[in-house]
């Protein structure tokens, strides 16, 4: 029988939390366990490399390292795609990122400040959809580093309905892919957002799995009459139209999550957008929220899987500092926590040992949780100061005083501040990975087509549409616009322009100066 | 075709969109101000158990948006609002702040302190954030403020709606007098601020949301949302069959004595439900007259109880967004003078939690002679108030600890009751020992599931806990209790069983052991251990039901007892079902 001590797998305060985690691993365990040794004994004989798999939090971990703590490995699939973000933002020099993840059912959303992603310690799993990751008690808690970001159940599946009030809603029931959106032609009977954006001329047969798919125009144009339009007393073309824009603004709202009510302003990011739907909604988002540049990566279907082979070793470890309140000096403080952070790193240097990295890919990032004596959250504070001492903790108090300035807009610098935990992060660089697109284009005349693509503000405009495989680098395109590949539509609106870069990312701007209203 | 949710004369235009869009705008707002709340309040109650609520109101003070904390504030949140603009009118500016407790002036009991923020947008009034949390603590000679008093001036200060920021200015004189008149005032002044940094973030939203859309269609749409909900409450009525019902239940007393030998009476709480079409009719009539005690509510705070009740029997998925356009189908009739319509200078500091908690469970009595697929059985019925009071040995320093312990969630017409949760009115968190034991000068040493507390039911009641404080060496406390459910136990519906009544022992160093009355302060000498038995819930549907295989699973938790098995489930062969639970495979 597999035993997990909480205080191995969390040494941590707050029975609940740590109880939480441990049965998680409980549960997990054994299935993760048996699971990982079949798949690397399948890829040992295979003659392929060590087996690795991402952590929650963004890091890769080796198999052993989850079996031994299988909570951090339960978030390893929406970590994935932030990681492939931080990648993108650190080789296109913009280093300042918002990551927005759409695809049929969810959309994520994240921040990226300086080329790194952020951690939030509090995570809960199994719960009901949770939108800011705060709004908890439904599911069961675990304390272990995730990637932080904030997620809503849309997509391209999602349906839009009228209630019996009279009010039109976007999910969250979603006709997922089976029998997916009606205008597959597979049994769907209620109106998606795939058919609104379908009505709208943003996507159309052609752009849908590069045509593919049969779709029946008629019969989603019959769905969101009978359905959406008729009830509201509107037009087609404006039932649609609002079902883009109430999806819009969920997307928008898991944006401002991450910036926002973490205290940054949205218009100091770029926009990274993928996943399936995120290009055809992008522009829009950044209208809404004042962004002024977007970036699409080459593939942005698969761009999350980027991020497995594009990531770092890495490993949190962490210790509660023991103490009673009010017993202890400056100096025996510092003193504890040095010696509980020499104690992590030794377990952190042991980890890169049995990996086999070398001293100079190896990193161990120093980090404390703190908080005001008497408050109950902490904010994460990387500790650069070796050894800790009284003058470092002085130091720790004002970065603490700045951070909680920024973060809810007061702060008490009469106040102690409590120094609760210490973290190290055990980190095993991998050598950079270059993102690009290494096909040549296939044509020397990109565009495909023209069509009719339909805004709320302008009415009726005509597109040209770009096929992307066809575009070399530099090649430009003026709003409006759609340019279409096998597994994406990215929507060029009016006033926005792109650019295909060499890497074959396209970079889009917008022309005018029309910030968010 | 109904009649369109959306005026074009109103709004210059009509678009679906923007109406679910500022909705939802608004709900967020509400949400945002609980993460600003709980991550820098300072006492354990706001940060850890969550006793607060957020809400955006319009400028007549109406509740556009309630965030998802706690259904007791349903009702009453709109009273304070109202009291702010009764009491201020056009005197309300930009970067003003009010605050205020004063259960006769809309509040709900002196320790829930409301912060009134208005929010502005070009000189616009748009409406206002209200952030009612609970201090541990506003003075009395109690720690805690849960003594058991005779008049509302014994129950510690009285707030009246007052400015404390007039454009930005702090009223440094009152902010003086209310830490002055409170126990713990470093923390007290942490939690303020929490309050303000919550309600600046959310009047900050709003005027953002009034750039964009314009302020006169934000007011629009902001009425729009309550006549949204409005209307799907009366569709969800007009589902249900219509029908008659009344319930009549008994609290364990007020916490103060009525005799000479010291014996705390009990007291009737009445009422009927009609429901016709798509109203609802809620008369009193029967119920006791006002008691001596604290056990007295404010008629917003019966409201809460009887709001948090219909909404969750009418409304069980909770679809339709909880805000004052709800009510108003509601008809609430009570005698002024009652216990459930409290006259100043009445104390009620009990009866906040305590007659809401009753009123919402007697909602599920008196609906289920007509409704019995919309009821629960009777939950924990008490929030379960602990507060221990004193000097910390090992800092010198004062400390007020308030603690909500948890009990059953009633069983429902298709599945068991839920063991030691919040429940009803109720949505806090537990506290965790570990951060008990960090702050206060007391060690637990037991907390745990209470067999046989569930009531017995073709879905069993949820269990209650059992929870024991010691005092550590050197640390006196005064220590105050204020539940219910000692001696009316939370009825089952449906021929279930009622679970069991709570009970509390004190076992002082000395060897004297005691049980302590629902209500009142004690003395908690070093060393003393305090034993808490939560009350569990009510079964629903005869015990002879129930699937024998979910006895055997119960005997294998550990939640029932094989004495238990064999009276009230009549098992005859216990150890056998309970081998077959235990070989049964766990559903993966």
């Amino acid at each position: 029988m597999a035993v997990y001590l909480s205080c191995d797998v969390l040494p941590e305060i707050k029975e609940f939390e740590r109880s939480s985690t441990t049965a998680v691993c409980a549960y997990v365990g054994p299935i993760l366990a048996s699971y990982l040794k079949r798949l690397e004994r399948a890829t040992r004989s295979a003659g392929l490399p060590a087996l690795h798999l991402m952590g929650s939090n963004g890091g890769i971990l080796e198999a052993d390292e989850a079996i031994a703590m299988p909570a951090i490995a339960v978030e390893s699939g929406p970590a994935a795609g932030v990681v492939a973000a931080a990648l993108l933002a650190r080789q296109s020099g913009k280093l300042d990122l918002l990551s927005f993840d759409m695809g049929g059912t969810t959309a994520k959303a994240s921040l990226i400040r300086g080329g790194q992603y952020e951690t939030t310690p509090d995570y809960e799993i199994g719960g009901g959809p949770s939108m800011s990751r705060w709004m908890t008690g439904t599911g069961h808690p675990i304390r272990v580093p995730v990637i932080d970001l904030a997620e809503v159940s849309a997509g391209g599946g999602s349906i839009a309905w009228v209630d019996r009030a009279g009010a039109l809603r976007v999910g969250p029931h979603s006709a997922g892919a089976d029998p997916g959106p009606v205008c597959y032609g597979r049994g769907g009977s209620e109106p998606t957002v795939t058919d609104c954006n379908l009505l709208l001329g943003y996507l159309d047969k052609q752009s849908l799995l590069g045509g593919e798919l049969p779709i029946d125009h008629a019969a989603a144009t019959a769905a969101v009459r009978k359905r959406l339009a008729d009830p509201l007393g509107v037009d087609v073309r404006t039932a649609a139209a609002a079902v883009i824009d109430i999806v819009n603004h969920a997307m928008a709202e898991v944006l401002k999550i991450v910036s926002v009510q973490r205290g940054h302003d949205p218009r100091d990011f770029a926009l990274a957008a993928f996943g399936g739907a995120g290009p055809l909604h992008a522009a829009v988002l950044a209208d809404e929220l004042g962004i002024a540049e977007i970036i699409c990566p080459p593939i942005p279907g698969a761009f999350s899987a980027l991020g497995l082979v594009g990531s770092e070793l890495k490993r949190d470890y962490v210790r509660t500092l023991q103490g009673t309140p009010g017993s202890m000096d400056g100096a025996e403080i510092a003193e504890l926590a040095e010696r509980a952070f020499l104690a992590l790193e030794q377990a952190g240097a042991a980890m890169l040992d049995r990996a086999g990295i070398p001293a100079e890919r190896r990193r161990l990032d120093r980090s404390v949780d703190a908080r005001y004596a008497r408050q109950s959250y902490e904010l994460a504070i990387p500790v650069s100061q070796r050894p800790v001492n009284a003058a470092a903790l002085a130091q720790i108090a004002e970065a603490f005083h700045e951070r909680h300035l920024q973060t809810y807009g007061h702060n008490n610098r009469s106040e102690p501040v409590q120094i609760v935990s210490v973290r190290v992060a055990a980190i095993g660089a991998i050598p950079p990975l270059a993102i690009g697109d290494k096909t040549a284009p296939t044509g020397a005349n990109a565009v495909k087509s023209k069509r009719a693509l339909w805004f709320r503000q302008t009415g009726p405009v005509e597109a040209t549409v770009y096929d992307r495989a066809r575009m070399s680098a530099g090649s430009a395109v003026a709003g409006p616009g759609v340019i279409e590949s096998l597994e994406s539509t990215i929507l060029v609106p009016p006033g926005w322009r792109g650019n295909m870069n060499d890497d074959g990312v396209l970079v889009m701007t917008r022309g005018t100066d029309r910030a968010a209203q | 075709m109904q009649e369109k949710l959306f005026d074009e004369k109103r709004f210059g235009h009509a678009d679906p969109a923007t109406f679910e869009i500022v909705k939802n705008s608004l709900y967020k707002t509400a949400e945002e101000m609980r993460v600003v709340l709980a991550k820098t309040a300072y006492s354990p109650l706001l940060k850890s158990a969550g006793d607060y609520s957020c809400g955006i109101f319009d400028e007549r003070g109406e509740m556009v948006a309630q965030g998802p904390d706690l259904p007791i504030h349903l009702g009453s949140m709109p009273d304070a609002v109202r009291a702010v603009v009764t009491a201020f009118a056009d005197d309300v500016h930009e970067h003003d702040v009010f605050v205020h407790n004063d259960p006769y002036f809309g509040g709900s009991h002196l320790p829930d302190v409301n912060v009134v923020r208005p929010a502005f947008h070009e000189g616009r009034l748009l409406g206002y954030a209200c952030l009612r949390a609970h201090w541990p603590d506003v003075g009395s000679a109690t720690p805690g403020s849960y003594g058991a008093v005779t008049e509302i001036f014994g129950e510690g200060l009285r707030i009246p709606p007052l400015r404390l920021f007039r454009r930005g200015v702090l009223n440094a004189d009152l902010e003086k007098l209310i830490l002055a008149n409170v126990r713990t005032p470093d923390e007290r002044k942490g939690d303020l601020g929490a309050q303000l940094a919550a309600t600046l973030r959310a009047t900050e939203r709003l005027a953002a949301l009034a750039r964009r859309y314009g302020s006169e269609a934000l007011i629009g749409y902001m009425a729009q949302v309550m006549d949204y909900s409005e209307r799907l409450m009366r569709a969800s009525l007009m589902d249900l069959p219509d029908g008659e019902g009344a319930f009549e239940d008994f609290c364990d007393g007020d916490g103060v004595a009525d005799d000479d030998a010291g014996h705390d009476a009990r007291f009737r709480i009445r009422f009927s439900i009609r429901k016709t079409r798509d109203r609802l009719v809620v008369d009193f009539d029967g119920t006791d007259p006002q008691v001596k005690g604290p056990m007295n509510a404010p008629l917003s705070v019966t409201a809460s109880g009887l709001f948090c009740g219909i909404k969750t029997a009418v409304d069980p998925n909770n679809l339709i967004p909880p805000n004052s356009g709800c009510w108003r189908p509601i008809e609430v009739k009570a005698r002024k003078g009652s216990v459930v319509n409290a006259e100043f200078p009445a104390p009620v500091v009990y009866a906040n939690h305590e007659i809401s908690h009753r009123v919402a469970d007697m909602v599920m009595g008196a609906l289920a002679s007509f409704l019995p697929q919309q009821v629960m059985a009777c939950s924990q019925g008490t929030s379960a108030i602990l507060t221990l009071g004193g000097v910390d040995p090992r800092t010198r320093r004062a400390y007020i600890s308030y603690e909500t312990v948890k009990g059953g969630f009633g069983a429902r017409p298709n599945k068991d009751g839920i063991n030691c949760i919040a429940s009803g009115i109720s949505n806090t968190m537990n506290t965790p020992v570990e951060v008990l034991e960090t702050a206060f000068p007391v060690r637990i040493e037991r907390y745990e599931i209470n067999p046989d507390s569930g009531g017995a039911g073709r879905y069993r009641g949820g269990c209650g806990a059992v929870r024991v404080w010691r005092m550590l060496d050197g640390a006196h406390a005064t220590g105050a209790l204020c539940m219910e459910r000692m001696t009316s136990a939370p009825f089952g519906l449906l021929g279930g069983k009622a679970g069991a009544a709570a009970e509390v022992l004190l076992a002082k160093p000395d060897g004297v052991s005691r049980q302590l009355p629902s209500k009142g302060a004690f003395e908690v000498p070093p060393g003393s251990v305090i034993t808490m038995r939560t009350p569990g819930s009510g079964g629903f549907g005869a015990a002879a039901e129930r699937d024998r295989a979910a006895v055997g699973r119960d005997l294998r938790d550990g939640y029932v007892s094989a004495a238990a098995a064999e009276r009230d489930y009549g098992i005859a062969d216990v150890q056998g079902l309970l081998k077959a639970a235990q070989s049964e495979e766990d559903p993966a």
